[in-house]
């Protein structure tokens, strides 16, 4: 193997390992220090070296440039003669030392890196000399050599170069001062790596740098408040030191000593960073690889390069710091094309994702947090790019599944933020984050927000902040106790989402940020809205599926009021005029019975019954009005739960009780009636009338022959299949269906009962039906969940079978956890081979199926491998983190070692050539 | 924005992971450092890395002699002239050969792909493999230092459970 250094290397500036490739421009600067060295051999005098440099300058531009380019690294390289060499640079250098300034920038920005320590050593001095001569564009070389200054580092090295910088700095501060880019940049830095120095060993170095970037904000604070915004939120993260902190209270308080022209932090907070400033706090070789990573990396394909970014710059606790700064850079710098973001790379998001969780320090997180959401507080349309507020809303809508946790705190930071961040503005605050929010729906950068601030995983704390400051956004109306305070808001506030409008921040200003749940409230509340359907269902549902103390506390009673969606009261006196005056008179006793005595109104209704049946002739003439007027009578029974108990308390005769309904009567007549009689027919036709009038009666059949079953087995379920039929739907899988999730959203206790009588009555239509089992283990609670399994394992139950239920467990991984962990429970205890789920294996990631895979892991675990387990186990896709095969192959080394050894075998001789 | 790892081949010759084969010679390549492994001496006192390398079209064992191994890092990118591929205990692994040279020419920004890993074992290959052997002796992978491991009782293949985007087994030097 032939190594590939080449020549005698005399420019030892550069740490070069001996399989490095040399660039172009290492090749250059060791070609010309090679000919001064060559041009100054045997040189006695000082005036000698003088001429012969002179000479060979003045031969052409080539020459010239090799000559000032050898002299400079002769002093980069020997520390002795620097001084000099400097002079005869400087005698014989025509061009202002252009070329020598361009050269040390191309070292500084692109090599700084690679150079030795004593080089660094070198080019710090020659950049002092270059300042003291106040060469032109010197302070391109100090902002080059600021923005090497790691963030976050507190190595030796770096924090070397940070207090050397500032030495220079500090020395020639009259010519800093004479630079407005140098000034802002001096002070925008050594702001922010003040942040790092925090630590005692750091203390005369924070004290030099606290001291010198106070006086020049002192001196020069107009210049400074052209930096932006982000000069504030730097300030404040340093605001503890004593010095920073004066300057802080009178930048709040006494802006006019600052500067006559300031006007106050507000003016300055709405000054949009610019570029310049966020990119100077990221060091060229970080900007290179973060652009390389969200411009060329495949989403998939990012872990590595993550991990060795995370391995170069964020390994050290103190390193943390440096994550706001690449934030910051990542929303206002690196704006993908819309190329790159239809295509499959590495979307901003996610590396910003990946920055926040791989966040172990607190603090660290909340400067983070602010980072992302730093332009959104000030946020104007024409300021600021949709591209500086993207970011932060897909970090949260992205994370609401894989990260939930990410998304809460930065919800919860946003909606703290725009309270707590500087209360005296924070009405501009607010208008701010509501503008960002109403540009990010109207670029549809996410279709709806609903996702993120109606997600019912919030905690009620952080539900009320979303209130209390975000809830022109929320789609479902404020439900937690008090009425809004005029009952149009909710309407209002949908309607004005997209403009821009200062009428709805003053309506927030004054909602209550108090929760209260309190029953006669959440009465009126319904009442008062009862008129939207929609918004009642999904008010009940947010108060009760989720506040789990509440439900605890209150369960049943509030089950009882739970209204179902049911047609407003009507007037049915023209229905009965339509009817004959025996009916009518029979509806007219129902009507005046009194409402709680349940064996009044029975017998009223076994009387109109009786009349029906009597009847020669039943046809539309009477049922149309019939069914209005008894869906109307019997509308109490809609409103209702049947069942009020908790499923285990259920005994045969409280079920007896729940029938004994007027409601049932008719069902009670329909069952001892013979299938081929007459009376069957005209029952089945007076019930599917009503049913196309109210829906909720299906349901309502299915309880009372399950009742009737139960109590008195009787075979009944075929009655159900007749009614299905004789429904508009028509068949009986629509029937059931829609019947099914009916009973769901008005009582689950009820579903649940139901569950083991049409798995059992209508196997054809349950059984591999995902989409009724989501229904189910949508509503159960463990208890039931436990009831059910038992109820399986007894044989009296089968809700899965072999055939359909690899379908069932595919869908089930769309679903919440807890609904996924009834389907596996459910599926464990049936009599069915782990090995079903053999072919789900490959489709399984730990990231985004953990629940999958953790009970498979647990049910492979108690098998004894098969070739096929161990075949699909070793197909899985790999990806990092994810121990699912590791851990299931080590298991069964253990415990069954020769046959895994057979199958691995097996499997390896049998694998095809790719 | 970004700089590029480094210059393509001057030639423009450059060899894909996905198109090693056993015996395959004289190849020019560009590959990215995925993983460096521990290092072993020898018999004859050489020191040996096995590393895993990528370029756009998949990965391969590098099998890296000599000092170089301790200064190579995940993230390098290395032109390798003048490499060949055998198959070292049934992985199909590269070699720098004799004249063949091994450049560091940049780091991190080359895109790669881990899949396929040539490196799996391929039954084809290893069935050729046997039959060449009998026709002729077997040949050392590099000139001169054959691969005294190939025999040796005391290294038994292992699981390679990190870093594995396959989890069949694999030897590791």
């Amino acid at each position: 193997m032939a190594h590939t250094t080449t020549g005698t290397n005399n420019l030892k500036i550069f740490n070069t390992l001996s399989f490095e490739a040399k660039e172009e421009l290492e090749e250059k600067l060791e070609k010309s220090l090679n000919l001064i060295q060559n041009l100054l051999e045997n040189i006695s005098s000082e005036r000698e070296a003088n001429d012969i440099l002179t000479k060979h300058v003045s031969i052409g531009n080539t020459e010239h440039e090799s000559v000032c380019i050898g002299l400079l690294c002769k002093i980069l390289s020997d520390r002795q003669t620097a001084s000099k060499t400097f002079q005869n640079l400087m005698m014989v250098n025509r061009d202002s030392l252009n070329c020598v300034l361009l050269h040390m920038n191309i070292i500084i920005i692109e090599k700084f890196r690679k150079l030795t320590d004593a080089a660094r050593m070198q080019v710090l001095w020659i950049v002092n000399e270059l300042v003291r001569t106040s060469a032109n564009g010197s302070e391109n070389l100090c902002i080059a050599l600021m923005k090497q200054i790691v963030g976050g580092g507190t190595s030796a090295k770096n924090v070397w170069m940070c207090e050397n910088v500032l030495d220079m700095l500090i020395n020639n501060q009259a010519w800093v001062e004479k630079s407005i880019s140098l000034l802002q940049i001096t002070v925008y830095t050594y702001l922010r790596l003040l942040q790092d120095h925090f630590h005692s060993n750091f203390t005369s170095l924070r004290q030099k740098e606290a001291n010198f970037v106070v006086t020049l904000m002192r001196e020069k604070w107009m210049e400074c408040c052209c930096i932006g915004r982000d000069l504030i939120r730097l300030m404040s993260a340093v605001a503890r030191i004593p010095e920073i902190e004066r300057l802080w209270s009178d930048v709040l308080y006494k802006p006019e000593t600052l500067s006559p022209s300031f006007t106050g932090v507000l003016s300055l907070l709405q000054t949009r960073t610019s570029r310049k400033f966020l990119t100077c706090r990221v060091t060229p070789d970080m900007e290179n690889k973060l652009n390389f990573i969200l411009l060329k990396v495949r989403f998939g394909n990012h872990k590595r390069y993550q991990d060795w970014f995370q391995r170069q710059y964020l390994a050290t606790p103190d390193s943390q710091t440096l994550r706001s700064d690449l934030i910051r850079y990542i929303c206002g710098c690196i704006y993908p094309s819309n190329e790159i973001l239809s295509s499959d790379i590495i979307p901003r998001w996610a590396v910003i994702g990946w920055l926040l969780s791989t966040c172990t320090s607190r603090i660290a997180t909340s400067y983070s947090n602010l980072a992302l959401f730093w332009d959104w507080l000030f946020y104007s349309p024409d300021k600021n790019s949709i591209m500086d507020i993207e970011p932060g809303v897909l970090v949260m809508h992205q994370s609401i599944r894989s990260h939930p946790a990410i998304t809460t705190s930065l919800l919860d930071f946003l909606c703290r933020t725009m309270v707590e961040f500087h209360p005296p503005i924070n009405a501009q605050i607010k208008q701010g984050v509501h503008l960002a929010l109403r540009t990010i729906l109207e670029k549809r950068v996410v279709q709806s927000l609903s996702p993120i601030l109606d997600n019912p995983k919030l905690d009620n704390e952080l539900r009320g902040l979303i209130r209390a400051n975000l809830s022109e956004f929320c789609s479902l109306p404020i439900a937690d106790g008090k009425p809004p305070l005029t009952p149009t808001i909710p309407l209002e506030a949908s309607e004005t989402s997209l403009l821009p409008g200062k009428r709805s921040d003053d309506i927030i200003e004054e909602e209550p940020m108090v929760i209260d749940d309190d029953d006669s409230d959440n009465e009126t509340l319904e009442r008062k809205s009862g008129n939207n359907d929609v918004d009642v269902s999904h008010d009940s549902n947010a108060i009760f599926s989720d506040d789990e103390e509440d439900y605890g506390k209150k369960g049943t009673d509030l089950n009882i009021w739970r209204e179902s969606p049911t047609p407003e009261p009507r007037d049915i006196n023209s229905d009965m005029e339509r009817l004959d005056d025996t009916l009518r008179d029979l509806i007219g006793q129902l009507q005046r019975a009194d409402l709680t005595d349940l064996d009044e109104r029975c017998e009223r209704m076994q009387d109109i019954i009786d009349h029906v049946l009597s009847m020669d002739e039943f046809d539309n003439e009477v049922s149309t009005p019939l069914s209005s007027c008894l869906t109307q009578l019997l509308s109490d029974h809609f409103c209702k739960s049947i069942i009020t108990l908790a499923s285990c308390d259920i005994t045969d005769e409280y079920l007896e009780r729940c029938v004994e309904k007027p409601l049932y009567v008719i069902f009670r007549n329909l069952c001892q009636s013979k299938k081929d009689e007459d009376s069957f027919g005209v029952l089945l036709s007076l019930l599917s009338e009503m049913y196309s009038i109210q829906s909720r009666l299906g349901y309502h059949l299915l309880f009372f022959l399950a009742v009737k079953n139960q109590t008195l087995n009787e075979d009944n379920m075929f009655i159900y299949e007749s009614f299905a039929q004789n429904t508009q739907l028509g068949d009986v899988y629509n029937c059931l269906m829609m019947d099914l999730k009916h009973c769901q959203e008005d009582n689950s206790t009820m579903l649940v009962f139901l569950v083991p009588h049409v798995y059992k009555e209508f196997p054809e239509h349950c059984i591999g039906n995902s989409e009724l089992l989501n229904i189910i283990v949508a509503v159960l609670d463990p208890q039931q969940l436990e009831e059910l399994q038992c109820l399986i394992m007894m044989g009296s139950l089968c809700m899965m079978k072999k055939d359909g239920i690899l379908n069932v467990l595919v869908s089930s991984l769309e679903w919440e956890s807890f609904e996924q962990y009834c389907v596996w429970q459910l599926f464990a205890v049936h009599d069915l081979q782990p090995d079903l789920a053999l072919p789900l294996l490959q489709k399984l990631n730990s990231k985004n199926h953990p629940e999958a895979l953790s009970m498979l892991l647990l049910a492979f675990r108690h098998q004894r491998p098969t070739q096929e387990m161990v075949k699909h186990v070793i197909s899985r896709q790999f990806g990092d983190g994810d121990r699912f095969a590791t851990s299931l192959l080590r298991h069964w080394a253990i415990g069954h070692m020769k046959e895994l050894a057979e199958h691995l075998t097996v499997l390896l001789s049998k694998s095809k050539p790719r | 924005m970004y700089k590029s790892g480094g210059e393509e081949s001057k030639n423009g010759n450059i060899n894909y992971v996905k198109d090693l084969y056993p015996q395959a010679k004289n190849l020019q390549m560009k590959v990215i450092v995925l993983h460096v492994g521990n290092s072993y001496k020898t018999k004859d006192g050489n020191e040996v890395r096995s590393c895993k390398v990528a370029d756009k079209t998949g990965s391969v064992n590098l099998s890296i002699w000599g000092d170089y191994g301790n200064h190579i890092q995940p993230g390098d990118i290395l032109s390798l002239s003048r490499c060949y591929a055998v198959l070292f205990k049934s992985c199909l692994t590269l070699y720098v050969g004799k004249f063949g040279s091994l450049t560091k020419v940049g780091e991190f920004c080359m895109v790669f792909n881990e899949v396929p890993d040539i490196s799996d074992q391929n039954p084809e290959w290893i069935q050729q493999n046997q039959e060449n052997n009998k026709n002729t002796s077997a040949q050392p992978p590099v000139p001169g230092n054959p691969p005294s491991a190939q025999n040796s009782p005391n290294q038994k293949p292992a699981p390679n459970n990190n870093n594995n985007k396959n989890p069949a087994f694999r030897h590791k030097p």
